[in-house]
């Protein structure tokens, strides 16, 4: 994997995944299927209705998030961001978490009689970090996004977006940020309990799998939270802040 | 994290820096912890100050002929355990230790280890990384006590409470009170009634 290869709209689609599986899930959530032959990306995201920009952004700034630029993706529309921010969503709902699950119960299943309180100590604390990270995810859908859709489609009309503003300017979910460092100090936690203090489990490779997808999703995670908090977020400030001067 | 406050002082004599890095960099991979002083001549140990539990490792090409008288001139001076490394096995009952350089990786390895007497690391996994006092504090996160609650009853000021508890989330490595409290349990500092939900 070659960090400093910066992906263009001329290169291979498969080429990106040869150089980095990790981007595979990215991939995956814009709707995109494999099989591509050897169309580029260009060619790929035409068809398939996608913004090559957008796509090469985000998928740049995953492989090599020095390349993060927080202004660049401001450009985009919100309604971009939010339906990209959303299919992440689902890919952890849908896929992530279950998985996850599945090893988690995997080990409980397979547990020596002496370990497995030990390793139910482990599950519930993954069942209390499920819970909050699916409760973060409505919380948002419910409120952050559909603020987000309504504040741009309103930017130009006046009332609207007073009436908008004044609705959502109490409102915790919108301008807070704080429960990503918690589900981030928890998921840290979860990592450090398994390496560090859970005697050894009768299934090695289990363990050794659920870490790994531990691993993953962490920095998925910290992708995510890093275009909510840097992208969204200031966006939806700079928006409240026209309005304010007008 | 554990700091090692009696790491030894390791003077290495050799004028060849390949040789000097080199037995720098045995060391280090045993796990030992040390203050080297290199000496580009045996004449610079007299530079320094040092003691019987301080080690010195001479490049027997330093030695001046005849080598035995020179090396005996050195234990006059030098009180701590002398190792000789060398190119050819020498006989040179006036070491300490010898090894040769052609020596290989676990020979070395067993000699260095036996001429600084350093036991092999205990395989018993060091669970106990917090101080008793520590440890009563992290009893009472797990619980579920406050900061203030846990002052008062333990009779500490809540600054004292916050600085313990900031080593044990750093020792740790876990920052969450739903964390510790699996911590706890897993290491059966509490049992599962006193955690309250």
């Amino acid at each position: 994997m070659n960090k400093h290869i910066h992906f263009t709209a001329n290169m291979k689609m498969a080429d990106i995944i040869l150089n980095n599986y990790l981007l595979l899930p990215i991939i995956g959530r814009f709707g995109i299927d494999l099989g591509f032959g050897n169309k580029t990306v260009n060619e790929v995201c035409t068809e398939k209705n996608i913004n090559p920009f957008f796509f090469l952004d985000i998928i740049n700034s995953y492989h090599n998030p020095e390349y993060f630029t927080a202004e660049e993706l401001q450009e985009y529309p919100l309604i971009l961001i939010i339906e990209y921010l959303t299919n992440t969503h689902n890919y952890y709902r849908n896929i992530k978490i279950p998985e996850l699950e599945k090893m988690v119960n995997e080990i409980i299943e397979n547990s020596k009689p002496d370990n497995k309180k030990n390793n139910l100590l482990i599950a519930n604390f993954f069942e209390e970090y499920k819970t909050e990270l699916i409760k973060h995810l409505e919380n948002e859908e419910k409120t952050l996004f559909p603020f987000t859709i309504e504040l741009e489609r309103a930017q130009h009309n006046q009332q609207k977006l007073e009436r908008l503003i004044e609705k959502n300017a109490l409102s915790k979910s919108v301008h807070n940020n704080d429960d990503h460092d918690q589900l981030e100090a928890k998921l840290f936690d979860l990592k450090n309990l398994i390496i560090k203090f859970l005697p050894p489990v009768k299934r090695k490779d289990l363990i050794e799998k659920l870490l790994i997808e531990l691993f993953r999703l962490e920095e998925d995670l910290n992708d995510h939270s890093r275009i909510e908090d840097r992208v969204l977020l200031p966006k939806i400030n700079k928006i409240e802040l026209q309005f304010q001067k007008k | 994290m554990i700091e090692n406050k009696n790491s030894k002082t390791i003077f290495i004599a050799s004028n060849v820096y390949f040789i000097r890095s080199g037995i720098r960099g045995i060391i280090h991979d045993l796990g030992i912890d040390a203050n080297f002083v290199s000496l580009n001549s045996l004449d610079e140990l007299n530079n320094h100050r040092h003691s019987s539990s301080d080690f010195l490792i001479i490049h027997n090409k330093l030695l001046q002929k005849p080598k035995a008288n020179h090396l005996n001139e050195i234990n006059v001076i030098f009180k701590g355990k002398i190792l000789g490394i060398g190119e050819l096995a020498e006989k040179m009952n006036f070491f300490d230790n010898y090894i040769t350089l052609s020596t290989s990786k676990i020979a070395i390895n067993q000699q260095m280890q036996a001429f600084l007497q350093v036991k092999p690391k205990s395989k018993i996994p060091n669970n106990n990384m917090l101080s008793s006092r520590e440890t009563d504090i992290l009893k009472e996160v797990a619980m579920g006590y406050s900061n203030k609650e846990i002052a008062e009853r333990l009779f500490i000021s809540i600054n004292t409470v916050i600085t313990h508890r900031k080593n044990i989330t750093e020792k740790l490595g876990i920052k969450t009170i739903s964390g510790l409290t699996v911590y706890a349990l897993l290491n059966q500092l509490i049992l599962p009634e006193n955690v309250s939900t």
